[in-house]
């Protein structure tokens, strides 16, 4: 919309980051899930001055119901769970716990699997067919199973699950990160740039990765979004995230006995973990219309 | 054809033959030394040497022993599997049968508000945490309004001999007078986990049916049916599904190692009798001879059925078959 055939030469031309940034913006429902996860993200960056409670605070008060039901109290907005801890500090505390794991393991795995896949890319046909068979073998394992074997090799708990993932995620960037360059390669200002003496580092920073960038980046939102669910399921398993930690999925776990008698306990963790994912992959979706990539 | 039935069986060969390099690698992490001692794997050995120990004991059945309950994993795999095969296969059903109509509606009426409607609900199936979504399930439909048991297989007044251990197929062949009784109250108790395990699915297969349907609805041989005056039903199910097929068939295979993860989460909700409450157990009890029998045991199946999609798919397009 701001960039209007004009009367005059035009003096300005977009850069690809603001064509996208516009071609993003006019998908309305992407919009407002990119509004609502950063409303999630400024809430996980400063949920110790937006939490009323600590987390673990326990008060005497066990199982109150939210504060709009004819037993709750005004001090507990989202109620207390079974050993009397305020639920919305918790949900508040969880998600920077979640996403700060999420985005570990994001980290870990994307570093580790499109330098895989870079060099997978550029190597030769032998070791490059190895790869793919060993990532096409873990990508076939069904994912979660897979984390648990994982973990039940180094022990469940925090560090281990971030791990557990990771591996999990890493084909899914070795494949992508593969295939996007694979297209590229053979295109004619990657042999300009050959031509012009570029050597190999200085081909792939600056022709290659610029322009494999679109996949990487939705690539970056799905794991995302995976990450966050995988954490919170092992930790649903109890394998995850353990007990006192506000983590979402433990929160649930937590509360499935009280789910007769206490059911705001299982709602409100399960919305913060939907929320969560649907703005992600609304905002992902929006990402790959925007970049115009799969058309 | 028969090229391609060659070609498939030696790719599943060497998978299966990479999923055994993967496990045996795997198990070398594995703190146990019960599982070194039941899979003939010895420190003093060469890692080729115990490679071919392990290779013979696995292909000859021998996987060992559970460390908790002494009996024999291949044989508790097997009697615990029917269970979760049912119910994935369910779920599958759920999945397709409603996903497939679904995908059609919106594609054929696109842009429409039934469109937009489908396609924002096929979004938030696909965001929602399986785990959660069971709860809320169970919450709502069995507690609340009574219409579903909440966990196990059956009702306990029912007294069933397992055969096949399929539920479905053991109450209707069994002697008992109640045995469609029976039946029903299996079918009743399957209905609430293949519906919580078939969400994720059913968006996904939603959103591939309508964007092929849309891709293959503005093909020209539609538009020349069309002109033919064929009925709409003929039209969608006889001429455009056939193309349509090929994607949506893709997707199934991808889609099998999605409800193996489900159902590690849909039995931990419904106490379901399966293979993830099996798998579960162990992880918790640190059984590693039993949790390597389920993970090698679900990858050769993933594996297997990857590749039975990958003949159908062929089978199903021309393109491919014309092209060898």
């Amino acid at each position: 919309m701001k960039h209007q055939p004009q009367f005059y030469q035009q003096s300005r031309i977009p850069s690809t980051a603001a064509r996208w940034w516009d071609n993003f913006t006019q998908n309305k429902l992407a919009t407002s899930a990119l509004v609502v996860l950063s409303f999630i993200i400024l809430i996980a960056i400063f949920s110790p001055l937006l939490a009323p409670y600590d987390p673990t605070l326990q008060f005497d008060e066990y199982l109150i119901p939210p504060s709009w039901h004819a037993n709750g109290q005004p001090q507990f907005l989202l109620g207390t769970d079974e050993i009397g801890r305020d639920i919305l500090s918790r949900l508040i505390y969880g998600a920077r716990l979640s996403l700060k794991l999420a985005l570990i393991v994001v980290a870990i795995a994307a570093t580790i699997g499109i330098l895989l896949g870079t060099v997978t890319a550029f190597s030769n046909r032998y070791i490059e067919h190895l790869v793919l068979r060993i990532m096409d073998l873990i990508l076939a394992l069904p994912s979660l199973l897979l984390a648990i074997v994982i973990v039940a090799i180094i022990g469940p708990g925090l560090p281990n699950a971030i791990y557990a993932v990771a591996v999990v995620l890493i084909p899914h960037f070795v494949l992508t990160t593969r295939s996007a360059i694979r297209n590229e390669i053979n295109k004619d200002y990657v042999t300009a740039m050959i031509l012009d003496g570029a050597n190999k580092t200085r081909l792939f920073l600056k022709g290659i990765l610029p322009n494999i960038l679109p996949p990487l980046i939705v690539q970056l939102t799905l794991a995302f979004s995976t990450a966050v669910l995988e954490i919170a399921a092992l930790g649903f398993l109890g394998l995850g995230a353990q007990a006192p930690n506000p983590e979402w999925g433990t929160i649930l776990s937590e509360s499935h006995d009280n789910i007769v008698n206490a059911p705001w306990t299982v709602t409100f963790p399960g919305l913060a973990i939907f929320f969560t994912l649907l703005s992600i992959n609304l905002v992902g979706d929006g990402l790959r219309d925007a970049m115009d990539l799969e058309k | 054809m028969i090229k391609l039935l060659i070609r498939q069986s030696l790719l599943l060969i060497t998978s299966l033959f990479i999923l055994t390099i993967f496990t045996f690698s795997i198990s070398r992490f594995f703190p146990s030394e019960n599982f070194n001692q039941q899979l003939q794997i010895q420190a003093e050995h060469s890692a080729l040497e115990n490679y071919s120990r392990y290779l013979s004991q696995i292909f000859s059945g021998q996987w060992g022993n559970s460390e908790l309950r002494g009996s024999d994993v291949l044989q508790e795999f097997l009697t615990f599997f029917p269970a979760t095969m049912e119910l994935a296969t369910l779920a599958l059903c759920f999945a397709l049968l409603c996903g497939i109509p679904l995908g059609i509606t919106a594609a054929k009426n696109k842009n429409s508000w039934q469109d937009k409607l489908i396609t924002s609900s096929t979004l938030v199936g696909y965001s929602m945490p399986i785990f959660w979504w069971g709860m809320l399930l169970v919450l709502l439909v069995s507690l609340s309004w009574g219409l579903t048991p909440v966990a196990s297989r059956l009702g306990f007044e029912y007294d069933i001999i397992p055969v096949t251990g399929f539920m479905l197929v053991d109450t209707l062949i069994s002697e008992q007078p109640y045995a469609v009784e029976a039946f029903y109250d299996a079918l009743h108790h399957l209905l609430l986990p293949s519906i919580v395990l078939g969400t994720i699915p059913l968006a996904i297969f939603t959103r591939v049916t309508r964007s092929a349907m849309i891709k293959v609805l503005s093909s020209d041989y539609i538009r020349t049916a069309k002109a033919k005056g064929l009925s709409d039903f003929r039209i969608i199910w006889l001429h455009a599904m056939r193309n349509a097929l090929i994607p949506i068939l893709t997707v199934v295979g991808l889609q099998i190692s999605v409800l193996i993860t489900g159902t590690l989460i849909t039995e931990t909700i419904f106490s379901w009798p399966g293979i993830g409450k099996w798998l579960l157990e162990a992880v918790y009890r640190r059984d590693f001879v039993t949790l390597h029998a389920g993970l090698l045991a679900i990858s050769a199946l993933v594996i297997f059925t990857n590749v039975i999609v990958e003949v159908l798919t062929y089978y199903v397009n021309p393109k491919l078959r014309i092209r060898e």
